[in-house]
């Protein structure tokens, strides 16, 4: 695995630096999640989609904009009962 | 000894014919002024010391110093510096390091180690109150006492089996019969060992020997004559050498390694060996071919591990061992060998002459004659006994008429050689079983398959095995004092203590580490770390330290013994304690190494020491040598401590600092204490500023101490500080500036010059209007010190003028009245451009006043100069005007000046002494010359013209001359001013030179050939190819030969001038010429420098470009067939070139046509040539990407994962080039191809498919490749889920935020919602 520059990463600098990366051993329930944030963090990035996502609920944008925010935190609920999940963050 | 090129001159030697003493040779001695006169009157008094550096850069010092190559004073030079008086026991022997060879003498610490380095091994031990020389006297001591006890035991053991007495007398027999060169008395070694203080290693190999002597000589007693003597080990060499000459040796010249060299054992036979200067080749050579050669019939091993040991089974039938008893009987092929009565070392003449002159071809002929040799060898009849049933067979007699062959000359190299067996290179074949030493009967049949009978476990010809104890490395005779123990036969690991097991492991450990092969290395540094807390913290080190400390220690030994304490400490961590004063004393002096990786380990060791350690242990441990009487110790513990602060932050220093500096009972406390601040500076540069204020308070009232030394080290402190600081921070210094003012006026000489120094440093520091106020103040002290005989004071005011200068509120008019004149009249005279460190700080501040008060101001002063009649001061004033007119320009040069300074320059240029001994070059001298008359030129410019003629002149009549030198320079000198010729107008003059030059291209000297060839480029480049006389049709015939020349510099000049031609007038020469030179091209791929092969490269697009890429491209692709793969290479980039400045089109049809010729290399070519051709071509790659998609597509799927790599780099940089383009469809298809790679082992080609991936993504959105990779991202196989990790990985690390569309859609599971139902809204 390299950067951009092509300078090799190592794998714990890999998650350190980007969160949504995974490895072999990563559980459903952590790559959704991931990807749910991603997804999220996308939505509230572009301002366009933010607006578009207000009109289709009818709430307005900053509104719309914290929920999204707060989703981040656990988008998929809590981690499936006996897989203790490892830097899910709650 | 330093090596180091910018060590200050060495100072006056006083040691009558050794050598002069350099850098770091000097010692240093605590109090100047306490100091012996008598030795100082060497130094030519007191104040001399300080043109000495006194103590060796840190890091931050060695850095300044490449910067600007600059060998100031240092900082930290408050001791003055004695040389030390000779021990007359220290008289080294001369051979001594000739002898050592590659190997031993100079990469051995302690011979390159200053007296004061050696200072180390003094370092007393506080615990127990002894030195280091003690502790390894008690630990000689401690060995011999325990191999008396041994031996006494062994006596007693021998008694119980009463063969004792007979052999010992045999023994005295045979040494009798020798003149007494068998087993010395005790006594007689103990009076050898009495002979020096320093001949250490020389009693041990007496001691060992004792021993073996006695039942070495005892135990073998085999076959008479022959065996008795055989006990000639390698500890025996020392000895009969030792008691054959111990007597004498005792008293007359000390002796040192050579003289252990073989003696042999005893008279009649026996080997004898170098045991020093081939340490690698006895251990095994020697033992292993006598057995072999004489069929088995003696022989036997020094080294127990490497070969099983073979005694005479039919002697001596005791289980019970030593590996004395072990040593080779000598064979009968040695005995002509060593005929000279065995007295003399004649085969140090086998061992020691040979082995160094074997270079490697012998070396494999001697192998593979051996190889052969043991292959031919014709069966023993035991071996044959061993494998043919015993009846029905009967031995026949040879036919009469049968004589065996017998050539000598192919014998010849097949006497045995004490080089065989040992990393053979290559594959070698197994030894057959009949053959290995050491086998039984029951093993040979065993491995021909015969049945075993119970009573055949006899050995082949009487032999019996000895244990072999896993193989350790060879040990030297040096560290035999720390390793000896573990020659000695274990009769019974179970008796062993557990401390003495472990203290055997540790110590096979570290041998292994110090001496042993990079493999056994690594295992054993991995087993040392991994054990360390078991091994226990006393264990270690009470080993490996005085191995650090071991006069025999190299520098490779150091560094590895080094990072076994590093690991071994992360390990212990806090178990450390104890042994932190011990560590410290082995490891504090490689701070102040010469060897720049040696301080920076020791640094490192210090700083994990202090981490593991904790900051009270530190503190508390080194507290007492804080005011050790020796200066050495407060040296070394100064820089230590200052480690320690950057290791564990300064704030917690500081209170500990503050109190030592104030401290009561002894000034030296306070002299150190102020030295580590000194030191923290030093080390950490601006990371000091957060604690500025308080080190400044810390160290300030020292500069108003009573004791002299104290106050300039406090001085001297404040400018490191300052320095450090640079640009900020004034206000910390506001406390000391007082002082340091008073301190100025008031003391003169040393003093003076450390409170100078700081003033220097904190001066720039300030604002304008102080920094001129005070400038102002210190002046009339520093024109008054302009006058100071002490060279160290004329640097340290030169570098304080310089500084003050530099500020900006000095006024120029103040500089021009009151600098200038008294400046001029101290240091612009010759006696300053004899040193090298004044000649640079002369220029420097000169450059720095000029850049106050103006270019004309200076060179007016100097301008004439340049014809005074000693070349180095004509020299300095030339490198002046240089730097001078470089930074200033000659705007405000007068017509006069200018007239003055052409001919300064004319004259100095023409009266170079020409040093024609050389090959050519005039070095460093030279150039100054030639960098001054070029940039003198260059800055007239067209003010130039009058004086053109005459320089080119002058120029002309150089390149005739004798000495190559000084043609090189001259046709440099041509390079340097044609661009102002050029502006000049003087076409004409340079089309002469032109001509000239072209004249001068049968040149012979490479040099200067390749600098002729420069002058010419530079002549075509500024007068263009239409105007170049000679015309271009016919200078380029005559290049191409000079392209064949081999020589860097006439390749690289040559092919720049011809690759201008061909980029800028091809159209002045014939096709048949280009393609001529096309040919001498291809050679020059295989350059070494890059330069050539790049401008090659390049010239073979121009030339295309001339000349059409047909010919070229035929060329070019013929090339491809070649075996060297960097001409290949080369080649490849070339076809690209060429395509890129004609066009694709016209290449790739050839190109393509190229890749059905069946063959791996010339495929590979065009695929990379492809690879090269789409990087360079871009988005043109559009139009060809159909074109090439079904040969690719071949090459993705051929079964060499070369051409999967290739075609790999080949998609990656067509799909970035076409992303956007709209082939997405092409590029789909390739990625078909590229996929399955994935799962590809080798590096460089799951590289190169990860490349072609990224390039894909790029090109059809990362989506696609989403697509295919969440396929296996939970794959049952871990293998398949990691590499599909890793290439969403790269995905996401690109492009994550665009994948947020391509996840895929995943059910509810549970409690859990997975759906991204935002992405379901829509309006």
């Amino acid at each position: 695995m390299s950067t951009p520059g092509g300078a090799p990463i190592h794998k714990d600098q890999l998650k350190a630096k980007y969160i949504g990366t995974g490895d072999a051993d990563m559980t459903k329930y952590e790559w959704v999640t991931n990807m749910h944030r991603d997804t999220l963090a996308s939505h509230v990035g572009h301002y366009d989609q933010l607006s578009y996502y207000a009109v289709a609920q009818n709430e307005s944008i900053g509104r719309v904009k914290k929920e999204f925010i707060e989703k981040m935190l656990q988008p998929c609920n809590k981690p499936p009962v006996g897989k203790t999940v490892a830097g899910d963050g709650i | 000894m330093s090596g180091n090129a910018k060590d200050p001159p060495p100072p006056p030697s006083t040691d009558g014919g050794r050598g002069g003493i350099k850098f770091g040779t000097d010692i240093a001695y605590d109090d100047a002024y306490s100091a012996d006169p008598s030795t100082l009157a060497g130094l030519g008094g007191v104040d001399d010391d300080r043109t000495m550096v006194t103590s060796l850069p840190t890091l931050e010092e060695e850095r300044r110093m490449m910067m600007d190559d600059d060998d100031e004073y240092d900082e930290d030079n408050d001791e003055g510096r004695v040389i030390a008086p000779i021990d007359p026991d220290d008289v080294e022997d001369p051979f001594v390091r000739a002898a050592g060879g590659g190997s031993g003498g100079s990469a051995r610490v302690i011979d390159r180690e200053s007296s004061y380095h050696a200072r180390r091994h003094d370092r007393v031990l506080r615990e127990d109150g002894s030195s280091y020389k003690d502790v390894m006297a008690d630990v000689n001591l401690d060995r011999e006492r325990r191999e008396l006890v041994e031996e006494a035991r062994r006596e007693l053991l021998d008694e119980e089996t009463g063969e004792f007495k007979t052999r010992l007398d045999e023994n005295g027999g045979a040494g009798g019969g020798d003149g007494g060169a068998g087993g010395p008395p005790v006594g007689e070694m103990e009076g050898g060992r009495e002979g020096g203080r320093r001949r250490r290693r020389w009693d041990n190999t007496s001691t060992i020997t004792t021993k073996d002597d006695i039942d070495g000589g005892g135990n073998v007693v085999t076959d008479g004559e022959q065996s008795l003597s055989g006990s000639g080990s390698r500890w025996d060499d020392g000895d009969s050498s030792a008691s054959a000459t111990s007597a004498a040796a005792a008293a007359a010249r000390r002796r040192k390694r050579w003289d252990e060299t073989p003696v042999l054992a005893s008279g009649r036979t026996g080997l004898s060996r170098d045991s020093d200067a081939t340490p690698l080749v006895i251990g095994k050579g020697w033992d292993a071919t006598p057995v072999i050669l004489s069929g088995g019939r003696t022989g036997g091993g020094t080294d127990p591990s490497s070969t099983p040991l073979i005694q005479g089974g039919a002697t001596d039938g005791r289980p019970k061992r030593s590996r004395w008893d072990s040593t080779p009987a000598p064979s009968t092929m040695m005995t002509p060998l060593l005929s000279g009565g065995g007295a003399t070392p004649s085969s140090s003449l086998l061992v020691g002459g040979q082995t160094p002159m074997l270079t490697g071809n012998l070396a494999k002929a001697l192998l593979n004659e051996r190889e052969m040799e043991r292959r031919n060898r014709p069966w023993t009849d035991a071996a044959l006994d061993a494998i043919l049933p015993s009846e029905g067979y009967s031995t026949l007699p040879p036919p009469s008429s049968y004589v065996p062959m017998r050539t000598p000359g192919r014998k010849l190299l097949s006497t045995p050689t004490p080089y065989g067996q040992r990393t053979p290179a290559g594959f070698v074949m197994d030894i057959p079983p009949e053959e290995r030493e050491g086998q039984t009967l029951q093993d040979i049949r065993e491995a021909y398959g015969v049945p075993v009978s119970i009573d055949s476990r006899e050995l082949i010809g009487g032999e019996s095995a000895a244990a072999s104890d896993g193989a350790l490395p060879y040990i030297k005779p040096e560290d035999m004092q720390y390793f000896g123990r573990l020659m000695e036969d274990v009769e019974d690991e179970k008796r062993l203590t557990k401390e003495e097991s472990r203290e055997r492991q540790i110590m096979a450990l570290l041998l292994k580490i110090k001496s042993g092969t990079p493999p056994q290395r690594k295992t054993a540094m991995r087993q040392i770390t991994d054990k360390a807390r078991s091994f226990g913290a006393g264990p270690l080190f009470h080993q490996i330290l005085p191995l650090l400390m071991s006069p025999a220690l190299e520098d490779q030994e150091r560094h590895l013994l080094v990072k076994v304490i590093d690991r071994v400490l992360y390990k212990l961590d806090d178990l450390v304690r104890p042994y932190v004063h011990r560590i410290l004393a082995v490891i504090e002096p490689l701070l102040i190494d010469e060897d720049y990786y040696a301080r920076v380990e020791g640094r490192e060791i210090i700083s994990n020491l202090a981490k593991a350690a904790g900051l009270s242990t530190m503190i508390s441990t080194m507290r007492p040598d804080i005011d050790s009487p020796d200066e050495y110790v407060r040296n070394t513990t100064s820089r230590a401590f200052a480690v320690v602060a950057s290791a564990l932050g300064v704030p917690s220093l500081l209170p500990f600092l503050k109190a030592v500096c104030r401290s009561r009972k002894s000034w030296m406390a306070r002299h150190t204490g102020i030295k580590i601040v000194q030191q923290i500076a030093l080390l950490m540069g601006c990371a000091v500023l957060p604690y500025l204020r308080e080190l400044v308070e810390i160290v300030g009232h020292g500069l108003t101490d009573e004791q002299a030394k104290v106050r300039m080290m406090a001085a001297l402190t404040i400018s490191s500080l300052a320095e450090a600081a640079h640009p900020y921070g004034i206000e910390s210094f506001d406390s000391v500036i007082r002082s340091l003012w008073k301190g100025a006026s008031e003391h003169h000489g040393k003093g003076l010059a450390a409170f100078l120094k700081a003033i220097g440093f904190v001066i720039p520091l300030m604002e304008e209007n102080y920094a001129s106020h005070y400038t102002r103040l210190v002046m009339p002290i520093l024109i008054r010190e302009f006058h100071s005989p002490d060279e160290e004071m004329k640097r340290i005011v030169l570098k304080v003028v310089q500084q003050c200068v530099g500020t900006a509120g000095v006024e120029p008019e103040y500089i021009r009245k009151e600098i200038l004149p008294e400046f001029f009249r101290n240091f612009w005279i010759r006696r300053m451009a004899l040193d090298r460190r004044n000649y640079k700080q002369v220029i420097e501040t000169t450059e720095e006043l000029a850049n106050k008060v103006g270019c004309s101001d200076i060179l007016s002063r100097i301008v004439d100069d340049l014809k005074d009649d000693s070349e180095p001061y004509r020299r300095m004033v030339m490198e002046t005007t240089q730097k001078v007119l470089e930074s200033l320009g000659s705007g405000d040069i007068d017509d006069r000046l200018e007239e003055r300074l052409i001919d300064g320059i004319l004259y100095a240029f023409q009266e170079q002494a020409v040093d024609a001994g050389t090959s050519g070059a005039f070095g460093k001298e030279g150039q100054v010359m030639l960098d001054g008359f070029g940039t003198v030129v260059n800055a007239l410019g067209e003010r130039c013209k009058p004086y053109l003629k005459q320089i080119a002149g002058t120029i002309k009549w150089r390149l005739n001359n004798k000495a190559a030198s000084v043609r090189m320079q001259a046709a440099d000198l041509i390079g340097r001013i044609a661009v102002v010729m050029k502006a000049c107008g003087e076409e004409q003059l340079m089309g002469h030179l032109g001509v000239v030059l072209y004249e001068y291209l049968g040149e012979e000297y490479p040099d200067v050939l390749g600098s002729i060839l420069g002058a010419l480029r530079s002549i075509v480049n500024v007068i263009g190819m239409t105007k170049m006389t000679p015309p271009i049709r016919d200078l380029l015939p005559r290049l191409t030969p000079i392209l064949r020349n081999r020589h860097e510099k006439v390749q690289e000049n040559c092919i720049d001038l011809v690759g201008r031609i061909a980029d800028r007038g091809a159209e002045f020469v014939s096709a048949k010429e280009w393609m001529r030179i096309c040919f001498e091209l291809l050679e020059l791929l295989k350059a070494h420098k890059k330069a050539i092969r790049r401008a090659a490269v390049s010239t073979f697009g121009y030339i295309a470009k001339a000349v059409g890429p047909q010919d070229v491209l035929h060329t070019l692709l013929n090339n491809l067939k070649v075996q060297d793969r960097q001409m290949r290479v080369c080649t490849t980039v070339a076809i690209a070139i060429v395509a890129e400045t004609c066009g694709p089109f016209t290449v790739l049809p050839a190109l393509m046509n190229e890749y059905r010729v069946p063959e791996l290399n010339i495929q590979n070519g065009v695929l990379k040539a492809l690879s090269f051709m789409f990087e360079y071509i871009g988005e043109m790659g559009k139009d060809y990407i159909y074109a090439v998609t079904p040969l690719l597509e071949d090459a993705l799927m051929d079964r060499d994962a070369v051409h999967r790599q290739t075609g790999c780099a080949a998609v990656k940089h067509l799909s970035l080039g076409v992303a956007g383009l709209g082939c997405e469809d092409a590029l789909i298809h390739l990625l078909n191809f590229v996929w399955p790679n994935i799962f590809e082992e080798s590096p460089h080609v799951i590289q190169a498919t990860c490349d072609a991936i990224e390039g894909l993504m790029v090109a059809l959105g990362p989506n696609v490749i989403l697509a295919y990779t969440v396929q296996g991202l939970y794959h049952p196989a871990r293998k398949v889920r990691e590499i599909y990790w890793k290439i969403y990985n790269m995905m996401y690390i690109y492009a994550a935020d665009s994948m947020v569309l391509g996840f895929p859609a995943i059910e509810d599971e549970g409690d859990n919602t997975y759906a991204r139902t935002t992405l379901e809204l829509f309006i």
